[in-house]
């Protein structure tokens, strides 16, 4: 095919490089925002706020960039998966950005109207759940880099953690509110806080299926995590 | 020298470069190599078991066995020489005219064995139909270039059922609007894409069960491949096409089943989507994306 091969494949590796980037940001997003949320500083979370715009720029480089790669290159088979899965994770990663902004935002609601720094307690029996979140985003973006398939499939596994956690730090909310009533405004706040951070390991777990679909051509969105095998990923 | 040897000559020229470049291709295919995915289908209107071409002492078509299903459109696509042309080729008798050319296995339309000596080829081409990569019109009428086929086989008994099915080709082959007003004039005086469509009338007018088209766009330009690819598309409904194409995005368009050819080998073949989104063999996925080689 009379096509520049190597210059294509130079454009498809520095298309990774703009999603690895935007990871590295969207990241960084999520872990100030949680140190936000567990330190009450508001200051953080307004730093969060203003970088939120920086993830949006991305997203729109990116997003332009996978048009002009498929509208110069036409490409099929697995250069195609690669911009289709690398395209789906920009959209992803700019999710990763708005739930940042989110908790953020509650953060900055929260404790600069309240100044209420009992209500952390509120918090702090979450570190699981936003260890867990921040872990897997970090892993699936480690797979993206490598197009490592073993690493994907761990990020997805986790998923039943990930919701375990989720249910644990709600079921101790409610407890809270069941114990003193007045606490239910700030329970809702820390819940949509806490959706939140599920979410994003949620956003990871979208980016692992992508590393998956890019490089095997298996589309594992609606597979069960515990259905993924080396079986099931091997050659079909 | 004649056409036929320079075709010959050609094909087996071909066919060196391609082995010449193609020791690790051969290692890929290895020894016990046999094609990957389904060769045959249901409702096959040619079936093709162990094809083998031979030009002389060059082995072109090795062991290909291949169906192709009604009213669909497939596609065989491959590099240079790879022998998807004389497969094609093979489908109705066409490389009889090479000098030095040996056919072995069994190719049957219809559950009829075409290399049976007692067949006689020329209905054979007309239910079988070729469209070749230039427009070639015979330098006649437009309407003396699509009757002379149906006037030939007998087709038409009188003048009126000749006008008729040179307007029902013609309007089949979406030309009809264009050269209604002057079928009396030459066919070669139409644009490239007009002649091309042109050929494709003249295949349909001899009522043909199966159309071969060898790259019937490579001389036209993007407008006039447009109407022809949707042509192809509005044909299937009622026959069988077989296309050889080099354009990728071609074969992607306007083919339910792909087929990828490589050093004589069918290699692949498979629902389009599948070849161009997900192919199986790592041949087919360096052709496709432009590693090959």
């Amino acid at each position: 095919m009379p096509r520049a091969i190597s210059r294509f494949e130079s454009e498809l590796e520095g298309f990774r490089a703009l999603a690895l980037n935007m990871g590295e940001v969207a990241l960084v997003q999520v872990q100030k925002a949680v140190t936000a949320l567990s330190q009450a500083d508001v200051n953080q979370a307004c730093l969060v706020q203003t970088r939120e715009k920086r993830i949006d720029q991305f997203d729109m480089q990116a997003q332009e960039r996978a048009i002009e790669l498929l509208a110069t290159h036409q490409p099929v088979a697995r250069d195609l998966r690669f911009i289709v899965a690398i395209s789906r994770t920009i959209t992803d990663l700019e999710r990763v950005g708005d739930e940042a902004a989110r908790i953020a935002g509650l953060v900055v609601a929260h404790y600069e109207q309240d100044g209420g720094l009992a209500d952390l307690v509120l918090f702090d029996s979450a570190d699981a759940l936003m260890g867990e979140a921040v872990d897997m985003l970090a892993r699936s973006l480690d797979a993206v880099e490598t197009d490592d398939v073993t690493a994907a499939v761990a990020v997805i596994q986790r998923t039943g953690r990930l919701a375990g956690h989720f249910d644990a730090a709600v079921r101790r909310l409610a407890t809270y509110v069941m114990e003193d009533g007045r606490n239910i405004k700030a329970m809702l706040d820390a819940l949509i806080a806490l959706k939140a951070l599920e979410r994003v390991g949620a956003h990871a777990t979208n980016i692992a299926e992508n590393v998956i679909l890019s490089v095997t051509g298996k589309d594992v969105r609606h597979i069960k995590a515990d259905h993924l095998s080396a079986g099931y990923l091997g050659p079909a | 020298m004649t056409n036929t040897l320079a075709d010959a000559a050609r094909i087996t020229e071909e066919a060196k470069q391609a082995d010449a470049q193609g020791d690790s291709h051969k290692k890929a295919l290895g020894e016990d190599f046999r094609t990957v995915g389904r060769i045959r289908v249901d409702k096959p209107r040619m079936r093709c078991t162990e094809v083998n071409v031979f030009y002389g002492q060059n082995h072109a078509i090795k062991g290909v066995s291949l169906d192709i299903g009604a009213n669909e459109v497939i596609a065989m696509i491959g590099p240079s020489g790879c022998g998807k042309s004389t497969f094609l080729r093979s489908l109705n008798r066409m490389n009889d005219t090479i000098e030095g050319c040996r056919i072995e296995g069994e190719i049957l339309l219809d559950d009829q064995d075409i290399y049976d000596k007692k067949l006689d080829v020329v209905p054979l081409r007309a239910r079988v139909g070729m469209v070749f990569q230039k427009p070639n019109p015979f330098p006649k009428s437009i309407y003396e270039n699509i009757a002379y086929g149906p006037r030939i086989h007998g087709i038409a008994a009188t003048r009126t059922a000749l006008d008729e099915i040179v307007e029902t080709s013609l309007r089949k082959a979406g030309l009809w609007e264009e050269v209604k007003d002057r079928l009396d004039k030459p066919g070669t005086g139409l644009s490239g894409g007009q002649q091309q469509r042109l050929c494709i009338a003249r295949a349909i007018a001899v009522a043909p069960e199966v159309i071969l088209m060898d790259e019937p766009c490579s001389a036209l330009d993007p407008i006039a491949t447009a109407k022809v690819e949707e042509l192809i598309d509005e044909l299937r409904a009622n026959y069988t096409i077989a296309i050889v194409t080099h354009s990728m995005q071609q074969a992607a368009r306007v083919s339910q089943r792909t087929a990828y050819f490589h050093l004589g080998n069918l290699v692949e073949v498979g629902n389009t989507t599948q070849i161009f989104t997900n192919p199986r063999h790592k041949l087919t996925e360096d052709y496709i994306t432009g590693r090959f080689g």
